[in-house]
């Protein structure tokens, strides 16, 4: 390496994301040898500390792995726990759960689109300079994302880090009336979800045609709570036999973990979800899909912007639904009896598939425990991403611009570098 | 309702961040305030500013971390002076950002915050809290000009 002719940037690149971590890229003759996505957030050890704990505290301390989706995390593991327990929540905590995780999704996407994403691909610097010219849009995204924050915290008692759910089922049944109104609301905003599809669908976006596998769960219904593991590639796997397929591994440049599938990168999250489960989206988001004319599977990855805003639209028409004749039960939980076992929970974050599992001591204290993040499982699609989009801008483009599209590849996944443990310096060594 | 006071405290659970639902507690449990609306946020982010959309004036309080002694109230009222955190992320907006964008959306009624200087571990002591809650008291009661 000539240091003469190395170029060195370092800037604090990735605002908008979640966590901290950098890019370091070295090209030689217009070509990239070396790409890490360097994670340097430290690890945070929550399987480690999990180990001990009683299934009961579970939901909650899993619950703060993340702010932004606590559902999904108690979702995983309160399936995890009721496998290894041989629990059968039944019918309405199912329905209820599905809810409660549709709250979470919109809330996230919503955010994700209209605070993170969007501000890119007009050119801003930010959502703020964005606002300035598209403000019916940021507050329609505002308003999408404080109901899904009311639905979580309809279920949740709150929307951070929420203690409503336990292993069974929920503490508490949400009073019908307050039901009934926020699904009078959540009703009225589905033309602001329709409006906002077709929003997304019109923006301009830069070409790509990359070659990834899908992964996403997949069962009777648009997956959420449910569904085996699978893949664009054929793939259907029981989630028991996660690590038949994939497997994790270290990487010295990161302290979160590389996934593969069968030895290669492959990508999770909302347009995952929709490039295998697009002929389980209900009737209403399905005609939007049609008439956004996005052809699936998509192989360019900034579709994932679209699919967000369907599966807003998707979460808002299912909540609805669900909610329709609500009912509070007698018992809004089924009795747990801890139990020696093993337990897999396979959910769809908003992010992508979350995969725990645990296993108990009689007494129901968690002997060992596996976490598998979405953001871990994109980290080599993002890398691959990166490289086939900063080739395909070409090398010897301006650092600030490069810069600019690294920043926009890795945001469009929207990584959640706190939950991978895991944002942005760029460098650029070219030989 | 335009005529409407709203005091929002923006907190959290658990130790110094608490501050602000603190003070809504005490407000809540103290004399009727006519006309004020009280609310507790979670975390400051989007929900800022339909909170505070419908009112016709807003008193933010928050617990600050700025170096000052603890215990110490500040007030501000631009949002470029506020302390700003952190970045925009996926978590959401901090105070700072959320009523920035309010203001650049042309949403927000005139509002002013009051911070409590406070520590991440603990909540101030109660002498502090009560200090803050005549500052809230007062604000809601009758703006100081700027």
């Amino acid at each position: 390496m000539s240091d003469d002719r190395r170029v060195d940037i370092n800037v604090p690149v990735l605002a908008r994301v979640e966590g901290e971590g950098a890019l370091r890229v070295t090209a030689e003759d217009g070509r990239i040898t070396d790409l890490q996505l360097r994670i340097y957030e430290p690890p945070r050890l929550f399987e480690r500390f999990l180990v001990g704990r009683a299934w009961h505290e579970v939901p909650d301390a899993v619950a703060r792995i993340c702010g932004i989706c606590p559902v999904a995390y108690q979702m995983s593991a309160v399936q995890a726990l009721e496998q290894a327990f041989g629990v059968d929540p039944g019918d309405w905590v199912r329905a209820m759960r599905r809810v409660f995780y549709c709250g979470e999704w919109i809330q996230s996407h919503a955010l994700h689109i209209h605070l993170l994403a969007a501000p890119d691909f007009f050119g801003y610097a930010g959502a703020l300079d964005m606002a300035a010219d598209y403000p019916d849009e940021v507050r329609r995204g505002m308003r999408l994302q404080a109901l899904g924050n009311e639905l979580m915290a309809l279920f949740g008692a709150r929307a951070v880090h929420p203690v409503g759910a336990r292993v069974g089922g929920f503490h508490r049944a949400p009073l019908a009336t307050a039901v009934a109104e926020l699904r009078g609301r959540l009703e009225a905003a589905l033309p602001e979800a329709e409006a906002l599809v077709r929003w997304c669908a019109a923006i301009g976006l830069p070409e790509a045609a990359q070659d990834f596998p899908s992964v996403a769960l997949r069962g009777a219904d648009y997956p959420m709570n449910a569904g085996r593991i699978a893949a664009t590639t054929g793939l259907d796997l029981d989630k028991a036999d996660w690590d038949s397929r994939f497997a994790e591994e270290q990487s010295p440049h990161s302290t979160a973990f590389h996934a593969r599938l069968d030895g290669a990168p492959y990508l999770v999250g909302p347009l995952a979800r929709l490039n295998v489960n697009a002929d389980r989206l209900p009737a209403e988001t399905a005609a939007l899909l049609a008439e956004s004319g996005l052809a699936l599977p998509s192989a360019n990855p900034f579709h994932s912007m679209l699919a967000r805003a369907l599966e807003i639209h998707l979460a808002l028409t299912e909540a609805v639904r669900l909610l329709a004749d609500y009912a509070a039960p007698d018992r809004p939980f089924a009795e747990v009896t801890p139990r020696a076992g093993t337990g897999f929970g396979a959910t769809e974050a908003p992010r992508g598939v979350l995969w725990h599992r645990y296993e108990t001591d009689e007494r129901g204290l968690l002997t060992a425990s596996r976490i598998v993040p979405p953001t871990a499982q994109n980290q080599a699609r993002i890398e691959d991403d990166l490289r086939q989009a900063l080739e395909g801008r070409g090398l010897d483009a301006p650092d600030d611009e490069l810069r600019r599209l690294g920043e926009q590849v890795i945001r469009n996944y929207d990584p959640c570098i706190s939950c991978a443990t895991h944002f942005l310096d760029l460098t650029v060594e070219r030989r | 309702m335009a005529g409407e006071v709203v005091v929002v405290g923006v907190g959290s659970p658990f130790g110094g961040d608490r501050t602000g639902w603190a003070v809504i507690d005490r407000l809540a449990a103290g004399e009727p305030l006519p006309g004020v609306r009280l609310e507790r946020l979670d975390r400051p982010g989007p929900a800022l500013i339909p909170a505070l959309g419908t009112a016709g004036r807003a008193v933010i309080v928050d617990a600050v971390r700025s170096g000052a002694a603890p215990g110490t109230l500040h007030r501000f009222t631009a949002a470029d002076r506020l302390p700003r955190t952190r970045a925009v992320s996926g978590h959401g907006l901090g105070l700072a950002d959320a009523l920035a964008l309010g203001e650049r959306l042309g949403d927000l009624p005139p509002w002013v915050v009051i911070g409590v200087e406070a520590a991440p571990e603990a909540l101030p002591p109660e002498e502090v809290l009560e200090r803050a809650v005549r500052a809230v008291r007062a604000e809601a009661a009758a703006p100081a000009a700027g």
